[in-house]
C-alpha cells in the first residue's frame, strides 16, 4: 500500500488569470478507511473553468475555497481498500474528490450542486476517462442543454462558442444529430479544422484572427442565429446579440471569459437588442437534470458506438502538472476534455 | 380652438433630434390643411393622443427595431378618435378606432388593421364598454403588453414574489394587479411617495419602493422579498434591473418589457455583465414585444374588461389638455411624471 497521498493545494487567491505560486503541492498520508469507508486511488483527474471560480474570495455558487484547501474537481478511480460492503475493491467510481491522489469515501450523498456523491463507473462501457468527459458532467451538460433547452430544429442555425472544449464539441456533434446547422467559434486554426473535419460542424470561425467577427457570423449565419449556445461569455457573447433572428434561444452554459473577473465585468446595454430579437436567454446548470443521468449516458454512448459522435481527450502527465495544465486549459490550450493522468499505470 | 382656422390640421413634428432627454425646442407644431379621403379611406378626428416611452426610439437616429423618424416628420403615437368623413364601406360617421395614426389633430386611416411593427393599423373601439380614453390604456396596448407579458414570460404562481419596475406606470400598475389576481405577492418599483400610497393602499400590491430615495436598493428588495424574486416584469432596465439580477431565486423569470431608464440618456451607459447571474440561478429572461400577440390581443381586452366590471382591478389616467401641450406631456412621461396612463385631451 502507498502511504504518501500527493494533493494540490490552494495557496493563494488568484488576481486575474491564475498563476504556479497560487498552488502548492502537499502531501498528506494516505488515509486508512475506517469501518464502513473505503479507499479510493484516482486515475484521472478533470480540469474544469468552474474550479477558477472556486478560488475567489467573493464565489456565490456552492462551497467557496479557503487559501489551504485541497482544490476542488472531480476524479475518476478505482476502490483499493473496502470497509463496505456495496463498494467493492476493483470497482471504479467517478465523484468530485479533489486534485489528490486518494482519498476516502463512505458511499453517501448525493450529486446535486456539486454534491459529495459517487456514481459507479463501468469500465467495459468505455474507457473509464470518459467518466470525466463525454459520458460524464460535460457530455450531460451539452445533452440535456441542447435537447430540453435549445431544442434546435431542423435547418435552425447554432452557433457554439468554447466549440472545440469538452462541452462545446459534444453540443455541436449532437445538433448536427438533429438535423441543425452548428457554426463554431474556437480558438486556433487547429481547433477549427478538427470540429469542422472531424466533427462535422458546418462551419469554424477563429475567433482570435477573424477581424471583424459579426461579418464572419454574417457569412456563416445568411439566416441570422437560431441558437446561441454560450461556453465563454464576454465580448464574443455582446457580438452574438446583433446577429439574432427573431426568438432565437441563447443558452447560458459557461463564461470561461469571465472566471478571472473579480467583478462582473461591465458591457455594452444590448438589452434592447434581446427585446427585438425577442430571445430567450436561459441560465443552464446540470445538476437540474442530475435524477435523469442514466438516460443522457445512455444515449451519448449509443452515439458514441454509431460512430455518431466523437470525442477527444487533452492529458497531462502527474499530478504535479495539475496547475500547468489548468491554466491552459483556462487559456483555450486544451482541445475536448482536459484530464491529468495521475499515474503512469492509469487505465 | 379659436387660435387656428377651422380648416387646419396641426400636427407635433420632431423639430430636431433629441439628444438625451427631449426638450421642448425638439418639438414644433405645424399647421396643414385638413386631408380629404379618398376612395376606402376616412377621416379621423383625434380625442386623446398616447404619451407612450416608446416614441422616444424613434426619435434616435439609429434603432434596432422599426423605422425612425427624420427631422420634420410627425411625431409616432398612438390616438383615439371618431370618424368624421367615411368613404370606407365599413366605417361610418361617428364611429371610435384608435391607431397608430400620428400625432395630429386629424388623420386619414385606410382601415388597414396591421398594427404590427408600428403600421398605422387601426382596432375599433366600442364607447358602450368603457370610456374611449381606456383604448390607448387598459384596454389599449399597454393593457395587452401586461397582460401578455406577465401570463407567458412571468408565469406567477400563487405565493411566488413579482418584482414590477415603473409600477405606478401604465404597463406596471396592471401588471401588478393581474399577479396578485394570480395569487403572486407583488412588489412595486416607483418613485415617489404618491405612486407608492396608489399601488399599495388602492391597488393592493404588498410592498412599494422607492427606488430614488431608497439608499440601498438590494437590501430593501431583500428585506421586501425574504423568498427572492421568482419574476421580474422589467419596464426600465439599467442600474435597477442589475440591482434585482443579483437576487433571482432559482428558475425565476425576467421578462425585458422596457428599457425607460435608457430614454434619457444618449450614452446608454453600461450594463453589468448578466451571465453569471442567469447561470447560477437558472434564470429565464426573455425579450417582450407586444405585436407578436395582437391576433390574441381580444383575449386579453376581453380578460381586463371582465375584471374592470368585477372591481377587480383600477386604473388612473394622468391627463393634460390642448393638442399644444402633447410635447410636455411626453417629457413627464420621460421623467415618471405621470400616474398610470398619460394622456393628452384633445375634446372634451
Amino acid at each position: 500500500m502507498p502511504t504518501t497521498n500527493r494533493q494540490i493545494l490552494l495557496n493563494g487567491r488568484p488576481d486575474g488569470e491564475p498563476k504556479a505560486s497560487d498552488f502548492k503541492l502537499g502531501e498528506a498520508p494516505v488515509p486508512k478507511p475506517g469501518p464502513g469507508q473505503f479507499l479510493i486511488r484516482n486515475h484521472y483527474l478533470s480540469l474544469d473553468p468552474f474550479q477558477r471560480g472556486r478560488m475567489n474570495a467573493n464565489w456565490r455558487y456552492g462551497r467557496k475555497l479557503e487559501i489551504g484547501d485541497v482544490m476542488i474537481g472531480s476524479t475518476v478511480g478505482e476502490i483499493i481498500e473496502s470497509n463496505h460492503p456495496a463498494w467493492r475493491t476493483g470497482s471504479f467510481v467517478e465523484g468530485l474528490l479533489g486534485w489528490q491522489e486518494y482519498a476516502l469515501h463512505d458511499g453517501e450523498g448525493g450529486r446535486q450542486d456539486y454534491g459529495p456523491g459517487l456514481t459507479r463507473v463501468d469500465p467495459k462501457v468505455a474507457p473509464i476517462s470518459t467518466a470525466l468527459g463525454v459520458l460524464g458532467t460535460s457530455g450531460e451538460t451539452a445533452y440535456w442543454s441542447i435537447i430540453d433547452v435549445a431544442k434546435p430544429r431542423p435547418g435552425d442555425t447554432v452557433v457554439i462558442s468554447g466549440a472545440a472544449g469538452a462541452v462545446g464539441t459534444i453540443a455541436g456533434q449532437i445538433c448536427k444529430i438533429l438535423g441543425a446547422r452548428a457554426v463554431g467559434i474556437a480558438g486556433s486554426d487547429d481547433k477549427v479544422d478538427y470540429i469542422t473535419r472531424e466533427l462535422g460542424f458546418d462551419a469554424g470561425i477563429n475567433y482570435k484572427t477573424t477581424p471583424n467577427l459579426l461579418d464572419a457570423l454574417r457569412q456563416h449565419c445568411p439566416d441570422k442565429i437560431d441558437v446561441y449556445y454560450d461556453n465563454v461569455g464576454g465580448e464574443i457573447a455582446d457580438m452574438m446579440f446583433r446577429h439574432l433572428a427573431k426568438g432565437a434561444r441563447y443558452i447560458v452554459v459557461g463564461r470561461i471569459a469571465n472566471y478571472n473577473d473579480a467583478k462582473p465585468r461591465l458591457m455594452p446595454d444590448l438589452f434592447p437588442l434581446i427585446m427585438t430579437s425577442r430571445a430567450q436567454v436561459h441560465g443552464f446548470i446540470v445538476f437540474d437534470y442530475e435524477d435523469r443521468i442514466r438516460e443522457a449516458r445512455a444515449q451519448l454512448a449509443r452515439w458514441i458506438d454509431d460512430g455518431k459522435i466523437k470525442y477527444r481527450e487533452t492529458i497531462a502527465h502527474g499530478l504535479e502538472n495539475a496547475p500547468a495544465a489548468f491554466m491552459s486549459m483556462l487559456k483555450g490550450g486544451n482541445t475536448g476534455k482536459q484530464l491529468v493522468k495521475l499515474f503512469p499505470d492509469a487505465r | 380652438m379659436s387660435s387656428r382656422l377651422p380648416n387646419m390640421n396641426r400636427k407635433v413634428v420632431m423639430a430636431n433630434r433629441p439628444v438625451g432627454l427631449p426638450k421642448l425646442s425638439d418639438f414644433a407644431i405645424v399647421e396643414a390643411p385638413i386631408p380629404e379621403p379618398k376612395d376606402g379611406e376616412m377621416l379621423v378626428r383625434a380625442h386623446y393622443l398616447s404619451a407612450d416611452p416608446l416614441q422616444r426610439y424613434r426619435m434616435d437616429a439609429v434603432s434596432g427595431y422599426g423605422k425612425v423618424l427624420a427631422e420634420g416628420d410627425v411625431l409616432k403615437g398612438r390616438l383615439v378618435g371618431e370618424v368624421v368623413q367615411s368613404r370606407h364601406p365599413d366605417y361610418k360617421v361617428g364611429d371610435f378606432v384608435e391607431g397608430m395614426l400620428g400625432w395630429q389633430e386629424y388623420a386619414i386611416s385606410d382601415g388597414s388593421t396591421k398594427r404590427a411593427e408600428y403600421a398605422p393599423g387601426i382596432a375599433r373601439v366600442d364607447p358602450k364598454i368603457a370610456p374611449i380614453s381606456t383604448a390607448l390604456g387598459i384596454l389599449g396596448f399597454p393593457g395587452v403588453t401586461a397582460y401578455f407579458a406577465l401570463r407567458e414570460i412571468c408565469k406567477p404562481k400563487a405565493g411566488e414574489t413579482v418584482v414590477i419596475s415603473s409600477a405606478a406606470g401604465a404597463v406596471g400598475s396592471l401588471a401588478g394587479q393581474i399577479a396578485k389576481i394570480m395569487g403572486a405577492r407583488v412588489v412595486g418599483l416607483t418613485s415617489t411617495q404618491d405612486k407608492i400610497d396608489w399601488i399599495t393602499k388602492e391597488l393592493g400590491f404588498d410592498v412599494g419602493i422607492n427606488y430614488r430615495t431608497t439608499p440601498n436598493l438590494l437590501a430593501a428588495l431583500k428585506q421586501a422579498c425574504p423568498n427572492k424574486i421568482d419574476a421580474h416584469f422589467d419596464n426600465v432596465g439599467g442600474d435597477i434591473s442589475d440591482t434585482i439580477l443579483q437576487y433571482m431565486a432559482w428558475h425565476s423569470r425576467i421578462a425585458l418589457v422596457g428599457n425607460m431608464s435608457r430614454n434619457a440618456n444618449t450614452d446608454r451607459p453600461p450594463r453589468m455583465e448578466y451571465q453569471q447571474y442567469l447561470m447560477s440561478s437558472r434564470v429565464l429572461m426573455q425579450g417582450f414585444i407586444v405585436y407578436d400577440y395582437e391576433d390574441r390581443a381580444d383575449e386579453a381586452r376581453r380578460a381586463i374588461a371582465g375584471w374592470l366590471r368585477e372591481g377587480k382591478i383600477k386604473y388612473r389616467e394622468t391627463v393634460v389638455d390642448g393638442f399644444e401641450n402633447a410635447p410636455a406631456a411626453f417629457i413627464s412621461v420621460m421623467t415618471g411624471g405621470n400616474i398610470g396612463k398619460q394622456l393628452v385631451r384633445l375634446v372634451k
